[in-house]
């Protein structure tokens, strides 16, 4: 469980050096990204339109600020993780066809990503969720706004972030995720409460659904 | 009598304590949830926590960026005559509170996904209106975020079955594929009977209930309460899912007389970022936050 200090844009290599469980602090640029602009990115992609901005090397990030305008500049003021496995799909084409090669958020993310991350070397990294005073206490700067017709939320926020951190690898590019492990153990917990309460874990005990 | 102006700054007042600052009983539960974590990832979960709680305090600032939805639960005490101007003050706080504090610009169309920019519109802010034969009337807020909004289940046990074997074993079907997604520690609401409409608004005055781990009176459902917060806990997610002692900070049931064929039961999530607050408005005009309140 290794700790590492990593700049953004990132490099292939410094993330294949990444495994499951290390920990690390991002510094440089991070771009949020959410529903309704992944849906804008890839029917980019699908028509073969530009995009105003860049993801080939990028991490993103699932998340949603909370900002303010002063004296004409943007400033954050919560800004945290929303919940990732609604993106499996979404972020694996952003990596293979985009380039990404970090993204960050709360919660699982499915085998669909853990491929994607394998294949074209990115990681998953895991933030703690719902602390949003705590992150935007790592962000200095708002660099820039895209898509600020999808509203607050969904918009694209290009974020200048300052060890942003710490994440938690939670998918490597090597195959590993520490939620098999997690599931695992949590599923072996179950068998012993249902046998203590002695609920047969088959039996349908539900009319609906 | 509390004057339009009055109440809509009281309605501002309400929101940024709902927004800024958590329950009392929340953050001592939090507190002893660290006291108890062995796991080193799992402990640091809960110090970012408790660390964000007191930015947030200090800062004046969201405690969590999705401020979720607004859903507003006014008790109607008798000769409240401000009533004729709660619904629009309700409102027009909101919009204010929005902008002020600032709270994320969650709510759209659910169609057309258009964003009013003022979370209200379409019928937001929504409001329960309840009477009670008190002298006061009160006012209470929820701010909904959706990672453990969009987690809630429904199901109907039939009374041919194990209810409370039932339950357990929905409520933690329910808990395992949430896994870490609704933010744990989270507090647990589960509405038991009625209909699917009332099981639902059940379970979440359920999560309502102050201080947290307050038992229901009812001493079939506070055993109940007892059992699930035990085998919640005992499934080892932790915090956030990184595995650990505390995946519950409690587990509050509500129950109504329900039809002899079948109980609905809904269980509903509330994240540990329980943004809620209340305010109790006295006949004569004066006004006073609940720290604490009792449930009803």
């Amino acid at each position: 469980m290794a700790e590492y200090e990593l700049n953004a844009p990132l490099r292939e290599e410094e993330i294949r050096r990444l495994r499951a469980k290390d920990t690390v602090y991002v510094s440089g640029e991070v771009l949020t990204v959410r529903d309704m602009a992944y849906e804008r990115i890839l029917s980019a992609l699908d028509s073969h339109e530009g995009l105003p901005f860049s993801l080939q090397d990028k991490a993103i990030w699932h998340a949603g600020p909370i900002t303010k305008q002063e004296g004409g500049k943007w400033k954050p003021v919560s800004v945290g993780s929303t919940t990732s496995s609604r993106f499996t799909g979404p972020a694996s084409r952003l990596i293979e066809k985009m380039g990404v090669k970090m993204v960050i958020g709360k919660g699982f993310m499915g085998p669909q990503a853990l491929e994607a991350f394998q294949k074209y070397g990115a990681v998953y990294a895991h933030t703690t969720g719902g602390t949003a005073a705590y992150y935007a206490s790592q962000i200095p700067e708002i660099q820039a706004v895209h898509w600020l017709d999808l509203g607050m939320p969904a918009a694209v926020w290009v974020l200048r972030v300052k060890r942003l951190g710490p994440l938690i690898v939670a998918m490597d590019s090597h195959g590993k995720n520490i939620f098999d492990e997690l599931q695992s153990r949590v599923d072996d917990s179950l068998k012993r409460i249902f046998t203590d309460l002695k609920i047969d874990p088959q039996h349908k005990y539900l009319w609906w659904p | 009598m509390i004057s339009k102006e009055k109440l809509t700054d009281v309605i501002v007042d309400l929101l940024k304590r709902a927004s800024i600052r958590l329950p009392r009983s929340v953050k001592e539960e939090l507190q002893n949830a660290l006291r108890r974590e062995e796991e080193e990832v799992t402990r640091h979960q809960l110090e970012t926590i408790l660390e964000n709680i007191s930015i947030a305090e200090d800062r004046d600032i969201p405690v969590c960026q999705d401020t979720g939805v607004p859903i507003f639960f006014v008790k109607v005490g008798r000769n409240w005559s401000a009533i004729r101007e709660a619904a629009a003050a309700i409102t027009e706080g909101t919009v204010k509170a929005t902008k002020a504090i600032p709270l994320r610009e969650n709510v759209i169309h659910p169609l057309t996904k258009e964003n009013s920019g003022t979370n209200t519109g379409w019928r937001m802010p929504f409001i329960y209106y309840e009477m009670t034969p008190e002298d006061f009337s009160e006012i209470q807020v929820l701010l909904k975020g959706f990672g453990s909004e969009a987690k809630t289940s429904l199901a109907y046990i039939p009374t041919s079955e194990d209810v409370i074997k039932g339950t357990l074993k929905f409520v933690l079907d329910c808990v395992r594929k949430g896994f870490g997604e609704p933010c744990p520690p989270y507090i647990l609401g589960v509405g038991m009977g009625g209909t699917s409409d009332i099981a639902a608004l059940l379970a979440k005055k359920a999560f309502l209930r102050l201080p947290l781990g307050k038992k229901n009176p009812d001493p079939a459902a506070a055993d109940l309460e007892e059992k699930l917060l035990k085998a919640v806990n005992a499934t080892g997610i932790g915090a956030m899912g990184m595995g650990g002692k505390t995946t519950a900070l409690a587990v509050h049931v509500e129950l109504c007389g329900t039809h002899s064929a079948a109980v609905p039961v809904v269980v509903a999530i509330q994240c540990w970022a329980d943004r809620q607050a209340a305010v109790r408005i006295h006949s004569n005009g004066t006004f006073e936050f609940l720290e604490e309140r009792k449930n009803g």
